[in-house]
């Protein structure tokens, strides 16, 4: 008896693996069409639907020796009574996908006629979406459908007394078939998440002109990545702002001769600062998703190279230019592009303002300078001093910053033995930042 | 390609767990990206497919409900990222891919080819165990036919698939693993009779210590751990004490004790585990090799003596382990009693430059069994399923 009872047990797993095989087994295509089998129940009216699924059960449960299995056929049968809403629901895949194909077909053929691609993919997109929403519609119906047969059964074995092991029976196949209807929507959670990562790129595209060249598509892969990074490293909006306050003496004279355009404004920290000052300030940045977060803020950032931006207004027209954290990520010739045109855009007596990471401190030059992967090459305060003045500007001040002079800077380049303890303070836990700040000449007498 | 191999844990590194590090590598070489997917060889939970399976069944039935369980959770891990599947031990076969191939070693054995001996050694159940041999079965054969091809060590091997689960020889081929501990080359020192083995039900190491005991010429040592070694070193202990014990020992349940009796001096000298150096000096130090085992797979440890150019004893049930062998010529294939194996093993002693002679032969033969052979034979496997 008792082997009987472990050897039942083991059939029961069995059989539960047969039962299910066919399900693991099969393509996703073949899942839905299950899926849809059962969800042609859609099709009848839902009251004349359960009317249907309840006969049969009481049917089946009164006499009660029916087994579980053709109970289960017979329910199933009920719910849906012919397959033609599962054709019609491959037919539409097919229909799908084949658009699909045909959609990225027309992009690789013509690269021009950029609009009527961009409806074609539009369409798909829309069709994509129909279709998934029909399909998680169809996967509720059914799992409704159960619950609702389910609480009849129950009710009907409530008002006629106990009705013993064939409602016992009713409920266990229900159950099954529960948990069948929520794998399956399971699944389709599953195909609608790979439809759905699919759909962003190609809405991405979508948006902007097909050709685009593969420098701007890494670039867009990159700036949402840059975004996260400056969270991660360069530490919170609060906290760099906060450091930013140390130029709170400079804003009067940045902002005398007019608009402020902060180059690669970030997070817009320097933006805000300058807002709450009353300063008129943008900022023009290449990376969108910065461009988003700051308008987002309410502030004034343009997409776009700052350089051509400058190019593009007229001459002698800002007030300052500043860059934090810019010049680091440049090679000179595009840092000496981007002086010169801040040069020309400026009104006379107007300011560069460039902070960069400091490498006279080890610390950061050995490597914190490379935590970023985009910056280029550190900047020796020197060098970036000699570009300045090269550009033309004069009255250039190099500040050493974070933590300020509050670290003695010594006295000489080279490290004297009296003065060691100074020296090495100085590289190790000087500076972390430095920044060059500069003056257009040729300012009319301002009473300053 | 996108490679994903599956594999259960089972917690500890053997010899086919160095064959698995052989195979990534081998793709790797080859340009392909590697994945190794692994559940848990056990679980602790007591539900399977929805079926709850109370502590008292599975007790009485663990090998099928363990089985199962682990079939079930094979089943449901995601390789959608892979090109291709590569199945190795039992259970891993049920992963969900329409390109599988398997380096299939071994079926869950008891339920297969050892399902007589299992019983016959009070092992389990008879009832219990015949219906849970025959529902494993029915577990797998649907999973196995899912495979598009097999390869494999042996004929032995492949002649269980085809018994068990219909599986076509067209859709098998070889593949013949390299020795793992490579011999620097031949060793001239022939003095001890060495039997690498884990100690197991089926590897026999008890039948090597009895023959030991029927006189050798020389002395034996056994090295290698296992879950039978307490076993086995109580039963070496009783033959030196002379008390009564078990007939046949190596065809009986070693009970769940897992007391030992310490052995000094006696004819067989007990190891245990040692590190790679040291079982390379055994290998090196042997005379003779006896891999005593039942119906193999396949033979790393025999290969590894060949490859030291010593001759090997094997026996006639020795399934895989008798395929690698040349009888007369690499080695000798005898009757699986300790008398006939002591018989061997004293005729090779007592005519060393034949033996030595024999172990050259071994050594040539071995020198066939190449990583880069395998390699080739695996990358063939890969090619057969992706043209299916």
């Amino acid at each position: 008896m008792a082997d009987d009872d472990v050897i039942d047990t083991m059939e029961a797993v069995v059989a539960a693996q047969t039962a299910t095989e066919k399900g693991y087994q099969q393509t996703f295509r073949e899942r839905l069409h299950e899926a849809s089998l059962v969800a042609n129940i859609a099709e009848t009216p839902p009251i004349g639907r359960l009317k249907r699924a309840k006969s049969i059960i009481f049917q089946t449960i009164w006499p009660s020796t029916l087994q579980q299995a053709d109970f289960n056929a017979k329910i199933i049968d009920a719910l849906g009574s012919s397959d033609q809403a599962a054709e019609r629901l491959a037919q539409r895949l097919d229909a799908l996908e084949a658009n699909s194909t045909e959609t990225w077909g027309a992009i690789h053929a013509r690269p021009a006629g950029v609009e009527s691609i961009n409806a074609a993919i539009r369409a798909t997109v829309a069709g994509h979406e129909v279709i998934l929403d029909e399909m998680a519609q169809l996967q509720q119906t059914i799992i409704d459908d159960l619950a609702s047969i389910r609480g009849q059964v129950i009710a009907a074995d409530e008002q006629s007394g106990p009705l013993g092991e064939s409602v016992v029976g009713a409920l266990a196949s229900i159950a099954s078939l529960q948990r069948h209807a929520s794998r399956i929507d399971t699944d389709l959670s599953e195909a609608r998440a790979r439809l759905d990562l699919t759909l962003r790129s190609i809405r991405e595209r979508a948006d902007e002109p097909v050709s685009r060249t593969l420098e701007q598509v890494s670039a867009a892969r990159s700036a949402e990545f840059y975004s996260i990074f400056e969270e991660h490293f360069r530490g919170s909006r609060a906290n760099v702002k906060e450091t930013l306050r140390t130029y709170e003496v400079d804003l009067e004279r940045l902002g005398r001769h007019g608009p402020v355009v902060d180059v690669g404004p970030g997070r817009c920290e320097w933006l805000e600062l300058l807002s709450e000052h009353g300063i008129s300030a943008y900022g023009v940045d290449t990376n969108k998703a910065f461009v988003d977060q700051g308008t987002a803020l309410g502030l004034d950032i343009r997409h776009g190279d700052a350089v051509e931006h400058m190019k593009g207004i007229p001459s002698g027209s800002l007030g300052a230019v500043t860059a934090f954290h810019v010049a680091e990520h440049l090679d000179v010739d595009t840092l000496l592009d981007l002086l010169q045109s801040a040069f020309v855009a400026l009104k006379p007596g107007g300011m560069v303002l460039l902070e960069t990471p400091n490498p006279t401190n080890l610390m950061v030059g050995a490597a914190s300078f490379y935590l970023d992967p985009t910056h280029l090459r550190p900047l020796h305060p020197d060098l970036l001093r000699f570009l300045v003045m090269h550009t033309g500007f004069c009255e250039v001040e190099t500040r050493f910053l974070n933590p300020g002079l509050d670290v003695p800077q010594p006295a000489s380049d080279e490290p004297l033995t009296s003065d060691m303890t100074a020296w090495m303070n100085w590289v190790l836990h000087g500076p972390r930042d430095f920044a060059v700040l500069a003056t257009k000449p040729g300012a009319a007498a301002s009473g300053a | 390609m996108n490679i994903t191999i599956t594999k259960p844990d089972w917690g500890i590194k053997g010899g086919f767990e160095l064959v698995i590090g052989r195979i990534v590598a081998m793709l790797e070489d080859a340009g392909h990206r590697v994945a190794v997917a692994t559940v848990p060889g056990v679980d602790s939970g007591r539900t399977i497919r929805g079926v709850a399976v109370s502590d008292e069944h599975w007790a009485r039935a663990g090998e099928f409900f363990t089985y199962a369980s682990l079939l079930e959770r094979f089943e449901r891990i995601n390789v959608a990222d892979a090109d291709l599947v590569i199945t190795t031990q039992p259970g891993s076969w049920a992963v969900d891919h329409p390109r599988k191939l398997a380096v299939f070693y071994h079926h869950q054995r008891v339920a297969y080819d050892l399902e007589g001996p299992y019983i016959e050694a009070g092992l389990g159940d008879p009832e219990v165990h015949t219906s849970a041999s025959e529902l494993i079965r029915q577990l797998d054969t649907p999973h196995l036919g899912t495979i598009s091809h097999f390869l494999v060590p042996s004929e032995t091997v492949a002649g269980r698939l085809e018994t068990f689960n219909n599986v076509d020889r067209s859709r098998m081929s070889k593949f013949l693993a390299g020795p793992h501990h490579a011999a620097a080359g031949p060793s001239n020192v022939f003095s001890d009779v060495l039997c690498v083995s884990r100690s197991e039900f089926t590897k026999r190491t008890e039948l090597f210590a009895a023959a030991a005991f029927e006189g050798f010429g020389a002395s034996a040592r056994l090295v290698g751990t296992g879950g039978r070694l307490p076993f086995v070193r109580r039963y070496v202990a009783d033959l030196m004490a002379d008390v009564p014990r078990e007939p046949e020992p190596w065809n009986a349940p070693a009970g769940t004790s897992q007391e030992s009796r310490q052995v000094a001096d006696g004819p067989v000298c007990i190891s245990g585990w040692l590190d790679d150096a040291q079982v390379a000096d055994a290998y090196r130090s042997a005379a003779v090799i006896v891999a005593p085992a039942h119906n193999e797979d396949y033979g790393l440890t025999l290969l590894e003596g060949m490859s030291y150019g010593k001759p090997v004893v094997v026996c006639s049930d020795g399934g895989g382990l008798v395929e690698m062998i040349d009888d007369g010529t690499t080695g000798v294939v005898t009757e699986p009693n300790p008398a006939a194996i002591a018989e061997a093993v004293r005729q090779l002693m007592s005519d060393l430059p034949a033996t030595r002679e024999m172990g050259s032969a071994a050594l040539r033969s071995a020198e066939r069994y190449t990583w880069q052979r395998a390699a080739s034979q695996l990358l063939d496997g890969i090619e057969r399923v992706m043209s299916c």
